[in-house]
């Protein structure tokens, strides 16, 4: 008992501290609350598997931060604006929970939520909920739409899936192949999403599809699927794995010599890094492009060029740029042009149903609010790019299809891979 | 259809070379020192990290680093026992299990903290995107030395315990570790040095699975559980087992893959299940 004691006691002792600092704060903080500023919480992954997707934020903010570092005018009133940034740990329930506090703690104006369904989905029903605006991107809508009741607080600014499969189909179309398509789809919503459209698609076009079957993520073994493909005669790869199976299926494929014509991948190929794992094999692998470089945009924050905030990343951290970077500029964007169009920024609802009538152009392109797929929805155009070698050494995303926006400039032309 | 059942049986046989590779040294750690080592997987892990900081530090390729990983992995093993796994075996059944699930979310975390959560592989060059034909069979170079590089490991292990004055003292501490003691036999610098060789082997692994696949931070779990499962199916703590577990892993899941893919990593856990209630001392125990 005698070694027990001291500890009970200094547990209990730590509990007083903290619910005695845990009050005070309150108290600091009711009169800050109740000021005119204005906040704006951000969840994303940070750490964790989908930490490539939250690898950009501290340059994003800090881009954001310096450019609202004067506060904003608004009806002839000057609101400082404070941003409060959230980790998910890649974790659904955990994005969910960091929701609730940026809600409830820091009683913040509007949230942004980034990066992948288990992000943007919690983060939004928690904010519908609470009646508290928020505006969510990369995900696409048909998985942040559906399953949901209608929402009315929360939107969503991103591509489609139906509608990038169209743009692949466009893009194999154009190649001479036996029109038969191999679909590398996970046992994930993602994988089904694109079993549904793919399978859609060819039975439209009159296709022959060999579908791997719901494989779980993570597999490590994909000679059977290869096996298939190769039985099947696939010409045309479609697949949406997470990034280390297409590492290992592909790599898996080139072992067992099975070379498709043309092979489009969604999801896994988004990132550098991914294409630098692969080295070689990486060539000319076809995937979706949402956000670039190249894309001729600017800022309406401070009127930064898309270049010149890729280069900006590229010269400050020693890496590549990543897609997300444009989206997650986008959100502060929007989030902005939402308080000056609200009659008061500070009236939650009023805020709401400003986004809701938002038109305009962001470092990533056009959005708008008013006339998207489904409610609340504002659907950005999907191009399509290939991996190659650049002559720094490093692979990139070069930009072979811009049908959906012909204002965003090709960079080259489609190549097959054999 | 025959073919595809040879393809199967024969990638099957394979890929379970590559479990077993992965689960000698988690076996050899339960057979002698009765060792659950939950960390085995992230230990296999950090040495394809250290593989890939290695070769792409001194610009060589991926096998030339394993001369020197392989007696960094020794040493770490043996200093793992004397510091943690000696004092954890002490505490119990429960304590080993415990203190090496605490290793493994240290290592997980330091890790990504060190190596950020992108997912990396190793280069092994031409040889690693290797593949041959024989009739309609298409093979993978690297599928075949991970096979071959299993069954050297296991048959040095095998002759190490069975055919040396040490493997002797090994196998009578395994055996009863009192009596070993008795008649003189120091046990922990015995333990010290399977505990070395059980790291070596998961290091060897790890750096096969840069090889193959890709890893991250997290990949331990899921190689561990593959590795857990081969020892059981195979017989807790036979080497030999252990091959044969890994075996029928790997044909399963390519048998089940070939009639419908999604049911192929389930039949694997339903096998390792109905093992543990039919016959829950494994196939050669």
């Amino acid at each position: 008992m005698d070694t027990i004691k001291p500890t009970r006691r200094a547990f209990l002792g730590v509990l007083g501290t903290a619910a005695l600092a845990g009050c005070s704060s309150g108290l600091k903080e009711s009169p800050a609350g109740t000021s005119q500023s204005l906040k704006i919480g951000y969840v994303s992954p940070q750490t964790g598997p989908l930490a490539v997707f939250g690898e950009s934020n501290d340059y994003v903010l800090g881009k954001v931060r310096t450019a609202l570092a004067k506060g904003l005018s608004i009806g002839g009133k000057t609101y400082p604006v404070e941003i409060v940034t959230k980790d998910t740990q890649s974790n659904a329930a955990r994005a969910a929970q960091v929701a609730a506090e940026l809600i409830q703690q820091d009683k913040v104006d509007i949230v942004l939520a980034t990066s992948t369904p288990d992000t943007t989905n919690p983060v939004s029903d928690q904010c519908e909920a609470a009646q508290v605006p928020c505006v969510a991107t990369i995900c696409p809508w048909e998985i942040w739409a559906t399953g949901r009741a209608a929402p009315t607080y929360s939107y969503l600014h991103f591509i489609g899936t139906q509608q990038e499969v169209g743009v692949f189909a466009e893009l194999w179309a154009g190649l001479g192949t036996n029109h038969v398509v191999g679909g590398l789809w996970p046992n994930d919503t993602d994988g089904e999403l694109y079993r549904k459209f793919v399978t859609a698609k060819s039975k439209e076009l009159g296709w022959k599809l060999v579908g791997s079957g719901a494989y779980e993520d993570g597999a490590q073994d994909y000679t059977s699927i290869i096996s298939a493909f190769k039985k099947g005669d696939v010409e045309i790869l479609q697949a949406a794995p997470i990034p280390p199976d297409w590492v290992t299926f592909w790599r898996q494929a080139a072992q067992n010599r099975f070379r498709p014509k043309v092979v489009s991948v969604a999801k896994a190929m988004l990132f550098p890094s991914v294409a630098e794992t692969l080295g070689e094999l990486a060539e000319n692998i076809v995937a979706p492009v949402w956000w670039s470089s190249g894309f001729p945009y600017r800022s309406s924050l401070d009127g930064t060029t898309a270049q010149a905030f890729a280069d900006g990343y590229v010269s400050g951290t020693g890496r590549q740029w990543t897609p997300p970077m444009g989206f997650n500029h986008a959100l502060f964007e929007i989030a902005v042009a939402a308080f000056k169009a609200a009659a008061d920024p500070k009236d939650r609802s009023a805020l709401a149903a400003a986004i809701g009538t938002l038109k305009g152009q962001a470092i990533s392109g056009k959005y708008d609010f008013t006339a998207g797929p489904s409610k609340n929805v504002s659907l950005a155009p999907d191009l399509l790019g290939q991996w190659r070698k650049a002559g720094s050494g490093k692979y990139e995303l070069v930009i072979v299809d811009n049908s959906l926006d012909p204002a965003i400039p090709a960079q080259g032309e489609v190549k097959p891979l054999r | 259809m025959i073919m595809g059942l040879v393809t199967g049986i024969v990638q099957g046989v394979l890929l379970g070379g590559a479990y077993a590779l992965i689960a000698c040294g988690l076996s050899l750690a339960f057979g002698v020192m009765r060792l659950v080592n939950i960390a085995h997987g992230d230990l296999a892990v950090c040495g394809a990290y250290l593989a890939l900081v290695l070769a792409t530090g001194l610009g060589v390729p991926v096998a030339v680093t394993l001369p020197l990983i392989l007696p960094i992995a020794f040493a770490a093993g043996v200093l793992l026992q004397l510091v943690l796994f000696q004092r954890a075996l002490r505490g119990g059944v429960l304590a080993p299990v415990l203190v090496t699930f605490g290793l493994s979310v240290m290592i997980q975390n330091l890790l990504v903290t060190g190596a950020s959560a992108d997912p990396r592989s190793l280069d092994g060059g031409r040889l690693a995107m290797a593949g041959f034909t024989i009739g309609d069979l298409t093979l993978s170079w690297l599928r075949v030395i991970g096979f071959l590089l299993a069954v050297a490991v296991l048959g040095t292990l095998h002759l190490l315990l069975r055919r040396t004055a040490f493997g002797r003292r090994i196998r009578a501490t395994a055996d009863d570790l009192e009596t070993a003691r008795l008649v003189g036999i120091r046990v922990r610098p015995v333990f010290a040095c399977v505990a070395g060789i059980a790291v070596a082997t998961a290091v060897l692994a790890g750096v096969y699975i840069g090889l193959t696949a890709t890893f991250d931070p997290y990949a331990g779990g899921l190689t561990l559980i593959f590795a857990f499962e081969a020892v059981v199916v195979g017989g807790l703590g036979s080497l030999w087992g252990t091959l044969l577990g890994g075996i029928v892993l790997g044909v399963t899941q390519q048998l089940v893959g070939l009639w419908d893919v999604r049911f192929a990593v389930l039949a694997v856990h339903v096998l390792f299940f109905t093992v543990l209630v039919v016959r829950p001392r494994g196939l050669l125990s």
